[in-house]
């Protein structure tokens, strides 16, 4: 598939370095971001990461004289999820938000600190309880810009303002979502919700994650399904799936494109016993067992480390290594195509669910060129996923050395080494009576 | 729990040692337990991106999983690789849907010293070659598919081919060769009997196939004896499938018969075809037995073929799978026939039968016969390519069944000739058998008998047949024809025989066939063999000869220990005598010197007979040394091969003698000839001595080599005297260079452009040469050369290869009537020239050219 036969459905990853930013493309008209790292040019680490809310502010339909997003969706409220959630609002309409209870606990438990991002998504979310309470009040119905709704359970829900919304504006865990800033959208989209747990509720930060499985459905009525986990770890994901597969609900599980929770965190698969990490099979089968169509894991991160130290944070070898071996493949948005040159990674919605698109360099750049976006988008020469997908972004200069060879090559390498066949003495050893 | 074994801690310290070197690229997933059965099993993930892959290859993911079972007497058995998932199911060498056949011949390809280093550097050739697809190259036979045998039915061998009776495309009048494997044909199936025979419980063998038409036709008209050479008679039904089952073949008779309904055979045809089969085995059974009742039945097979297996190129051929029925299945299908029988009580039996037939199909398990292939189409020789291919479907008789012919009848046994005849007279003694091809009881026994019926085992066709005698009286006793075969090995190393077939060969030798000489030294160090192709001069004494006069003379350095040992020139001094008494003297060596020996000169003696025709004609004359390591010599390896052209042969008329010229003496007349003609003119004649052999035996003559005329010679164009300087030197010389091959044999002479015959002249010349004076020989052989002036100047220009040339013995006991010697012409003594390098002899003046020689020379060397 190339740009110029792009659906109209899909997900883009952006590469924004070690962060999740998911673009959920259910049509022209509506469009979702789930979580937002949008940097300066680069990261810390020097990689090249992608403008995202720019590109949004260009790409996005319009309603009025504003960009409009359908949804955001904050899974929680770290850094790495919610930066540059200030600057998205000041720019774009956000029809509604998605928020977890997790968000308010963070404020009564003082030494929890928040970055400012997420205290103006707070700040956001209680204005829109407000708000959605007073036209409740009223008889009337939120406005687009001021719908809300709060996600998941917390024990001490009740002494919240956010109890006070009708059922209308809350969801939890077992049910799914199909309609959007009050829109009716089940014929091609819909959000079952996994996570969070009640029993979570006061755990990790981490472990209180919203975790979706989105299904976007097309003309032709094919499904493609992606599940968004956040920065869950193994506990909670175990859960997940137990609690799906005994509901019999197996198709809530079923994914073409997973992104792997925590950016590629090898806590989703090994757990620390008696000071040795272990590794879980049960998870990756489980995992394994519902994918379907052409299966990729997607690590949104920067691009991988030549070597994991102890303590490292994400992304980890380990886990990716895991992953390819129960996945068709792995993309790394932080080395895709290449890691001097990162593009957005695309899924479009094809007969067999999602599917990657191949952005070829040509169609790209000339989408990415266009005077006027707005304008193609205009005529329908080119929907919003293929103006996503033709983002350009700058190419970094330094290239890390490639490792020579394929795979096999290294285990034939590492096969030769331990064997000792080739073996000598590397450095100068000295003998003597004395 | 077992503790893990020696060879379990160091697969498991291997494992750690390449993971800890891997950086990654091989992970240990699962520590190293000791499972069920006493393997440990260990999981393990490679990195396999990058790995170049190709349409219709295993499609790998970036990392991929295997599962190790590593047995307690690792390394000294192959730890199985296992995938935890069936995604490769179906694809060649990938067993069971997930086992991983890594070692086609385990015995070799494993090593143990390399343990699992060597185990995963395997597993990856395995994933590279399979993600291209190539672990089933189009031009390697495909991996059949695996049907899992059972030891208690014995094994089923499979001789005849299918050939055209396979499905492929009959339709379309299409063999079974010129389907490819792409292409997509509709599923058909065929069912054919084949005949077969059982040799014992656990034997049977498929001797025919045919149609199921010709099967029913054979029984009623009582064409199928029930017994064949005492072995019980039966049929097996085969299905001919033209699709692929599956890689592995059901385990349960209903998924079978399920799985060859949607390849196109209906199960009703199935069962029809099942019970007539059946039917028929039984009423053989019951002709069979006493009684006329069948007390011990047919087993019941259903072969399964599938057009799995390819040979070189796109034909497709039938892999053969064997289904045994179990006893209740094969009694039910022998009755299911009755259900139309006329008899009440036959008929509700055969109704049962025939409702009983689906539900044992529906809950029987199949059972599996081991197939033991011997058809030509799916099987190659192991000896394909080798020399012996020369001997299949061919007709040899192999003379002495000794240390030489015993080990070669049984090469041509092996090798698949179609008949063979072993010659001998003599019997098996005990001393003979530290190193003949025989054993303790065949002593007392013809060795002939004795071998023929021990290689008669060797095939199921029994090729060979014993000739008990000599075998100069046997084969070579009949002088009108030409032995009707395509091969004689002379094993015999006897001089009688050797001699006899020489004899015998040369007055048909364009008739007779191929002639392999062998023979051994004293001492089983080394051994000649001589080929002889169909219309050679001479067989095995002519070769025998011309190798023996070049050990003497040209090649006497690469000879010398051939000619010491082969051809002393003095009888040796102590001769082996093995037993007390009259015994033939003979050689010593061992059954490994003379295997060594009589392989190694057999495979040369093929080599030589299928050495390019172009060669045949040139020099078809061969002889091979082969020498075994610690032989003085030239260390030479494999086969010191000398060749031999055609010689010229003439006929003598009187004697019946066969003259044979050989090239290098003709060249050496021609030689004379042109020097003659350039010294002292064209029409001046010449002659020489001739050197070489008289064989009354062989009855013929040898020329070797021929001299010019002596110094005191004269020639002219009318008269030629031959002189006698230096001739007796020149003959001694010859004669023990040679060992006495080459003596003087007679003399030769020119007719520059006349007759080739002798003149009243020579006639007379002739009967003088053998006047009985004190050492002149008693027989001389005279050859005169001559033509018209076409002939003659195109053999002296080398425009022809011979000139005409007459030969005649001239013997003391020919009673020529005496006649008188013509008067030499009166120019003769006034023209005629010296022999040798001399000039013309000036008659009566005096010779002053020879004296301006010392003056030349001193003129010379004064010069500056």
């Amino acid at each position: 598939m190339t740009s110029t036969s792009l659906p109209d459905q899909g997900l883009v990853f952006w590469p924004v370095g070690t962060g999740d930013s998911t673009t959920i493309v259910i049509d022209d008209e509506h469009v979702i971001q789930v979580d937002l790292h949008d940097m300066a040019m680069a990261d810390d680490d020097g990689a090249v990461v992608a403008a995202v809310i720019d590109r949004l502010v260009e790409v996005l339909p319009r309603r009025g004289d504003r960009p409009y997003l359908a949804a955001f969706i904050l899974t929680h409220a770290d850094m790495d999820h919610c930066l540059g959630f200030a600057d998205l609002l000041s720019k774009v309409t956000i029809g509604e938000l998605w928020v977890t209870p997790r968000l308010w606990r963070e404020y009564t438990e003082h030494d929890l600190p928040l970055c400012p991002d997420a205290e103006a998504f707070h700040k956001e979310a209680k204005r829109r309880v407000a708000a959605v309470e007073k036209a409740v009040a009223a008889g009337e119905r939120p406005d687009s810009g001021e719908r809300i709704r709060v996600v998941g359970y917390d024990t001490d829900h009740e002494r919240h303002a956010y109890s006070e919304l009708p059922n209308e504006y809350l969801s939890y865990p077992g049910e799914a979502v199909t309609s959007i800033d009050g829109e009716d959208l089940s014929d091609r989209f819909e959000a079952f919700i996994h996570a969070p747990f009640k029993d979570d509720c006061a755990a990790e930060r981490n472990d209180t994650s919203l975790a979706i499985q989105v299904t976007l459905k097309n003309a032709d009525g094919a499904e493609g399904h992606v599940l968004l986990l956040g920065d869950l770890a193994y506990d909670t994901i175990t859960k997940i799936f137990d609690y799906s597969e005994h509901a019999e609900r197996p198709e809530r599980l079923t994914w073409e494109v997973l992104l792997a929770p925590h950016h590629c965190s090898k806590k989703v698969m090994y757990v620390t016993e008696d000071d040795a990490e272990v590794l879980k099979r049960d998870i990756l089968d489980m995992i394994e067992r519902h994918q379907a169509g052409d299966a990729v894991v997607v690590v949104s991160s920067g691009e991988f480390p030549a070597k994991n130290k102890l303590g490292d944070n994400p992304p980890h070898l380990l886990a990716r290594a895991r992953y390819e071996e129960i996945a068709d493949s792995l993309i790394c948005t932080g080395e895709y195509p290449s890691p001097d040159a990162p593009r957005p990674v695309v899924f479009g919605v094809g007969p067999d669910g999602f599917t990657l698109v191949e952005v070829d360099d040509e169609v790209g750049e000339t989408a990415a060129k266009s005077v006027d976006v707005r304008s193609a988008l205009a005529v329908g020469g080119i929907g919003v996923l293929a103006a996503l997908a033709a983002t350009v972004i700058a190419r970094r200069r330094r290239r890390q050395p490639g490792r020579q060879g394929g795979g096999l090559d290294q285990v034939r390498r590492a096969v030769v080494t331990a064997r000792g066949d080739e073996a000598a003495p590397q450095q100068p050893v000295g003998f003597g009576q004395r | 729990m077992t503790p893990p074994s020696a060879g379990q801690l160091l697969a498991v310290a291997q494992l750690h040692q390449m993971a800890a070197d891997s950086r990654g690229a091989l992970d240990l997933l699962s520590e190293p337990v000791v499972a069920d059965g006493g393997a440990i099993r260990t999981e393990i993930s490679l990195d396999c991106t990058g790995t170049a892959a190709a349409n219709g290859g295993i499609r790998l993911r970036r990392r991929e999983r295997f599962v190790l079972y590593v047995g307690a007497d690792f390394p000294f058995s192959i730890p199985s690789v296992v995938v935890p998932h069936r995604r490769w199911a179906g694809t060649p060498h990938v067993q069971w849907g997930c086992l991983l056949c890594l070692f086609a011949s385990p015995s070799v390809e494993w090593v143990p010293a390399a343990g699992l280093f060597g185990l995963v550097e395997r597993l990856l050739l395995w994933l590279e070659r399979a993600a291209l697809g190539e672990l089933d190259p189009d031009d390697q036979p495909l991996h059949p598919p695996v049907a899992y045998t059972s030891s208690v039915h014995g094994v089923t061998v499979v001789h005849p081919d299918l050939g055209g009776l396979a499905p492929y495309d009959a339709e379309a009048g299409r063999g079974h060769e010129e389907r490819s494997t792409s292409e997509v044909v509709a599923p058909s199936c065929r069912l054919v009997v084949g005949l077969t025979l059982a040799l014992s419980d656990d034997r049977k063998d498929v001797i025919e196939w045919m149609n199921r038409e010709e099967w029913l036709r054979r029984f009623n008209a009582g064409q199928l004896p029930p017994s064949h050479e005492g072995r019980p008679v039966g049929g097996a039904l085969a299905v001919l499938c033209n699709g692929e089952l599956s890689f592995e073949y059901p385990s349960r008779a209903g998924a079978l018969v399920d799985a060859l309904e949607k390849l196109g055979l209906a199960r009703s045809d199935l069962f029809v075809a099942i019970g007539e089969v059946a039917a028929v085995n039984y009423e053989l059974a019951s002709q069979r037995a006493p009684g006329g009742e069948a007390l011990t039945s047919f087993p019941f097979d259903v072969f399964v073929g599938t057009p799995s297996r390819r040979m070189p190129g796109i034909a497709l051929r039938q892999h053969l799978v064997c289904w045994r029925f179990d006893d209740i299945g094969r009694l039910i299908t022998e009755n299911i026939n009755f259900a139309d029988s006329a008899h009440p009580a036959l008929a509700r039996l055969g109704d049962l039968a025939q409702r009983l037939l689906p539900d044992w199909i529906a809950t029987t398990e199949t059972s599996w016969v081991q197939v033991m292939e011997a058809r030509a189409e799916v099987t190659v020789r192991r000896d394909a390519d080798s020399s012996t291919a020369w001997l299949r479907g061919r007709r040899v008789v192999v003379l002495g069944c000794g240390a030489l012919g015993g080990p070669i009848a049984e090469f041509c046994v092996r090798a698949g000739v179609a008949a063979l005849w072993v010659v001998d007279e003599d019997v098996v003694t005990p001393g003979i058998l530290v190193r003949q091809p025989y054993s303790d009881e065949d002593i007392g026994v013809a060795k002939a008998v004795a071998l023929s019926e021990r290689l008669n085992r060797i095939r199921d066709d029994k090729p060979v047949q014993p000739v008990i005698g000599r075998a100069e009286m046997v084969l070579l006793a009949d002088d009108t024809a030409a032995p009707d075969v395509d091969l004689v090995i002379d094993a015999t190393a006897n001089n009688t025989v050797t001699s006899l077939l020489e004899l015998r060969r040369a007055t048909r030798r364009d008739a007779w066939p191929p002639v392999m000489s062998v023979v051994i030294g004293h001492d089983a160090r080394r051994g000649i063999v001589t080929v002889s192709h169909r219309g050679s001069t001479g067989s095995g004494r002519h070769v025998m000869r011309r190798l023996a006069i070049a050990g003497r003379t040209h090649h006497a350095v690469r000879l010398a220990d051939v000619s010491s040992d082969l051809f002393p020139l003095e009888p040796r001094a102590t001769t082996f005598q093995p037993e007390p008494g009259c015994s033939s003297p003979t050689f010593i060596g061992s059954a490994a010197d003379l295997a060594a020996l009589a392989g190694a000169l057999f495979d040369a003696g093929l080599q030589g007979l299928a050495r390019g025709s172009e060669l045949q004609k040139e020099e078809p004359m061969l002889a091979g040394v082969v020498r075994l390591s610690g032989a003085v010599g030239p260390p030479t390896l494999g086969t010191d091969w000398f060749t031999w052209e055609n010689d010229e042969v003439v006929r003598d008329v009187v004697s019946g003698y066969e003259v044979r010229i050989s090239q290098p003496a003709l060249t050496r007349m021609r030689a004379e000839v042109r020097r003659g003609a350039r010294l002292r003119g064209t029409d001046i004649e010449t002659g020489g001595l001739l050197l070489g052999q008289i064989d009354d035996a062989c009855r013929c003559i040898w020329i070797d080599d021929v001299s010019g005329p002596p110094p005191d010679s004269l020639l002219s164009a009318v008269h030629f005297d031959h002189g006698v300087e230096g001739v007796e030197d020149l003959i001694t010389h010859h004669r023990d260079r040679s060992g006495r091959l080459t003596a003087f044999a007679g003399m030769w002479h020119s007719h520059p452009c006349g007759k080739a015959e002798p003149s009243k002249t020579d006639r007379f010349a002739m009967r003088s040469l053998v006047t009985p004076l004190e050492k002149s020989p008693n027989r001389a052989l005279v050859v005169i050369l001559g033509g018209d002036e076409h002939t003659w100047t195109r053999w002296v220009d080398g425009d022809a290869l011979v000139p005409d040339i007459f030969a005649q013995l001239a013997t003391r006991e020919v009673t020529d009537e005496l006649i008188a010697a013509p008067p030499v012409p009166a120019s003769h003594g006034t023209t005629a020239w010296p022999g040798g390098w001399r000039c013309r002899v000036d008659i009566p003046g005096p010779r002053r050219r020879r004296r301006l020689w010392p003056r030349r020379l001193r003129r010379r060397t004064a010069r500056p």
